[in-house]
């Protein structure tokens, strides 16, 4: 993702370093937030198609599974529980594109500023 | 993040490249320590569920009926009364046997320290990543620097000669 290319006469300084180091954690960051966003976005789904089939079933006694057991809980037991990992996920959900787009954002500011000084001696694409 | 390698039989950037394998052999151990704990975080807050599960159902004073594993795809009915205590698989073959309260504590402790290590585990990852970043960027560096010295080097020779 970065090289360097013959011919630079440009001075790296320490801050420069620090740059590079700071585009390639976010780069890091950026990745796993990426894969979180997705589990969280399946999680959500799940919990869709759960109370969906909670509505059309007509038994009082669901099996909800806690852990490995499953356990006999009263239809409104489980509709509440699922509403409250409902919430919970999607505020984690918030929460992580917040946070991607935080990070997209300062890679950019970084991009500027190292393309800046550096233009062609670095590449700071993805491959 | 992937730096090309190049070869170059310059001496001073072999160093540099050693220290990378050796970078990359920390970072895999780090890496499957981080997959660890992260597997066994959701376990312990499954636990966490069952046990409070069983905490509300004594108060309530009605028996929990369960269904579980007795072995791939088979599964049996239990029905649990007043649960005075559970006991908790501690690894190493041995299980102790603790009240509800207890063991919401000890799980509670547990969830807490695993998570600490988590965070110390990526402040550690991210550490050996800027490591790595500044190794790769120092190589490049030698490696123009020994590219300019013998362009250099080859534009005096011919006016000598």
């Amino acid at each position: 993702k970065k090289a360097g290319t013959s011919g630079s006469e440009v001075e790296v300084t320490w801050e420069d370093q620090q740059n590079i180091n700071k585009f390639g954690r976010l780069n890091n960051r950026l990745h796993e937030l990426h894969d979180e966003i997705k589990t969280a976005k399946e999680a959500c789904e799940n919990f869709e198609d759960a109370s969906n089939e909670l509505i059309l079933t007509d038994e009082e006694i669901v099996r909800f599974q806690i852990g490995e057991v499953f356990a006999h809980v009263p239809k409104d037991e489980v509709e509440s529980r699922i509403e409250n990992m409902k919430e919970k996920t999607s505020k984690n959900l918030e929460k992580l594109k917040e946070e991607k787009e935080s990070v997209v954002a300062q890679m950019a500011e970084l991009k500027k500023i190292l393309y800046g000084k550096f233009k062609d001696s670095i590449n700071l694409e993805e491959d | 993040m992937v730096m090309k390698l190049f070869f170059c039989f310059n001496p001073y950037d072999f160093g540099s490249i050693i220290q990378l394998q050796q970078y990359r052999v920390v970072e895999m151990k780090l890496l499957a320590q981080q997959r660890d704990l992260q597997a066994k975080i959701p376990d312990i807050e499954k636990c966490l569920d069952i046990v409070s599960t069983l905490q509300a159902k004594k108060e309530s004073g009605e028996a929990l009926v369960t269904d579980f594993e007795l072995s791939e795809g088979i599964y049996s009915r239990a029905r649990i009364e007043d649960t005075e205590s559970v006991c908790l698989w501690l690894g190493a073959n041995v299980m102790l046997q603790y009240s509800c309260e207890e063991a919401t504590a000890l799980l509670q402790t547990n969830l807490e320290n695993a998570k600490a290590s988590l965070e110390v585990l990526v402040a550690d990852l991210q550490f050996l990543r800027d490591q790595v970043t500044i190794t790769q960027v120092t190589t490049a560096r030698v490696y123009n620097w020994d590219v300019h010295q013998r362009r250099l080097r080859q534009a005096t020779t011919p006016k000598e000669s």
